[in-house]
């Protein structure tokens, strides 16, 4: 089961109510979100009505919102070593 | 030393320039390059799954590619009213988000 | 009620049978499209291409994740092996500030560790710490203040940063691809405390009306001391497993200062 990954990259503002109609079909609310949608040809007909509005890719699974999310947050690059009550526990034995 | 100008005299005028900058050429050539991706993407999906699609494969027929178009093409379209029955593209209203790519033969 | 259940029926019948017959037409144009994804696959011009169409690889976008996403276990109660992230409650654990367990040992290359007595014998080091992707320099003995709150740390706590892109003292830099293993530095760093900024109060107001609201803002930031910065030995690098391999492509390098 293969899938379309939509992400909208231009926004349908001053276009045909079309385009702006297909996209709410579609799914896509505001710029840089990101839909999944199983393929086939109704829905490619309908990316086809936006293509200079989107970027397109193909993909094996339907990724989750956070999913999607957690493919652009960093690592927080730190983490604790010794905490102080444990410190405070190696100085009074 | 008053010098008469339009902007001077009529107040509020507004200038497009008559021709593209390169960099508005190139951004142009990429625009047509990401919609090309877009359907060859959508084109090698179903193709996959064994289906077409009537859009598509008309794209495919009748649509150049972006390699394919002369420079004429990418940056100027049709217009009956000029004298070289040509005018830069970015007179086409919303010219960012339309695709804008064959134009009467012969002209 | 019968006669209406039954033209139902029939229209259903039809809706089945119409799809079947419509998929058999458009072979032809199936046809028409064949060749160019033909093209695709085998990613390579070939000679009877049709002049539609140019001869160098249609530009379609590659496959992307071919595999599920695959995870280290679980932290709290969200299993990463069997559950799919979905709020955002849902974070892997090397995603998180924890303290990470290596299943396979460092690898160094036979270039590197040539090298690294050098880095390694002159202090002082420092280090560019990646924080949530944004840089740190860093050298011993520093007072940091960073531009944020770090959640769940008290006064007193010993923290290591793990992601540096790049170490270095006087006159060697080893700089990382993006980022250099975390086994081959220290980083140790003290939190001494939550500094606060002055009490900030914005006026808020609206057209027409003699009302005006204060909005009130004070930020905390964690304050921070580094307590060592340092690159390890070789010797203590074997002495840890630290595994010898061949010079690769997308190894850290250390550079003398040009």
């Amino acid at each position: 089961m293969a899938f379309f990954r939509i992400t909208l990259l231009r926004s349908a503002i001053g276009l045909p109510r079309r385009s702006t109609d297909v996209l709410k079909a579609l799914g896509l609310k505001k710029r840089m979100a990101t839909v999944f949608h199983a393929v086939s040809p109704s829905v490619a007909g309908q990316i086809m009505k936006v293509k200079e509005l989107v970027q397109v890719e193909e993909c094996q699974y339907r990724l989750t919102k956070q999913e999607v999310h957690l493919e652009r947050k960093p690592d927080p690059g730190y983490y604790l070593e010794k905490s102080s009550s444990e410190q405070r526990g190696d100085t009074s034995l | 030393m008053f010098k008469s100008t339009q902007a001077l005299f009529g107040g509020l005028l507004w200038k497009t320039p008559w021709r593209l900058s390169s960099p508005q050429k190139a951004r142009q050539r990429k625009r047509l390059r990401s919609v090309d991706r877009v359907v060859d993407t959508l084109g090698a999906a179903l193709e996959r799954n064994g289906q077409t699609s009537k859009a598509i494969t008309r794209w495919y027929a009748e649509m150049p590619r972006e390699e394919e178009m002369l420079p004429k093409d990418k940056y100027t379209l049709f217009d009956k009213k000029e004298k070289s029955y040509r005018k830069s593209i970015h007179k086409l209203p919303k010219w960012t988000r339309v695709s804008q790519r064959v134009n009467p033969p012969g002209f | 009620m019968f006669s209406r259940s039954a033209l139902r029926s029939f229209a259903s019948e039809l809706r089945w049978t119409a799809p079947s017959t419509i998929s058999s037409a458009p072979l032809q144009q199936r046809a028409c499209l064949h060749q160019t994804a033909s093209l695709m696959d085998s990613q390579q011009p070939q000679s009877q291409s049709s002049f539609t169409h140019p001869e160098s690889p249609l530009s379609a976008t590659p496959r992307a994740q071919d595999a599920k996403p695959k995870g280290i276990p679980p932290s709290n109660n969200f299993n990463e092996a069997t559950m799919t992230p979905q709020t955002r409650a849902d974070v892997p654990i090397a995603k998180q500030p924890v303290e990470p367990t290596f299943t396979s040992p460092l690898k160094v290359t036979k270039s590197m560790l040539s090298q690294l007595p050098h880095l390694a014998g002159q202090k002082p080091h420092y280090v560019v710490a990646q924080l949530h992707a944004r840089p740190y320099l860093l050298t011993e003995g520093d007072h940091l203040r960073l531009p944020f709150l770090m959640p769940k740390v008290k006064a007193g706590d010993i923290l290591r940063f793990n992601r540096a892109s790049a170490v270095g003292s006087r006159d060697f830099t080893m700089k990382g691809t993006p980022t250099i293993d975390e086994r081959i530095y220290e980083c140790r760093v003290r939190v001494t405390g939550v500094d606060s900024e002055p009490l900030r109060i914005k006026e808020k107001t609206k057209r027409r009306q003699r009302h005006v609201k204060h909005a009130t803002s004070k930020h905390r930031y964690t304050l921070m001391r580094v307590m060592d910065v340092r690159v390890k030995t070789p010797e203590e690098l074997l002495a840890e497993g630290a595994v010898i391999v061949e010079d690769g492509e997308d190894a850290s390098v250390i550079e003398p200062r040009s």
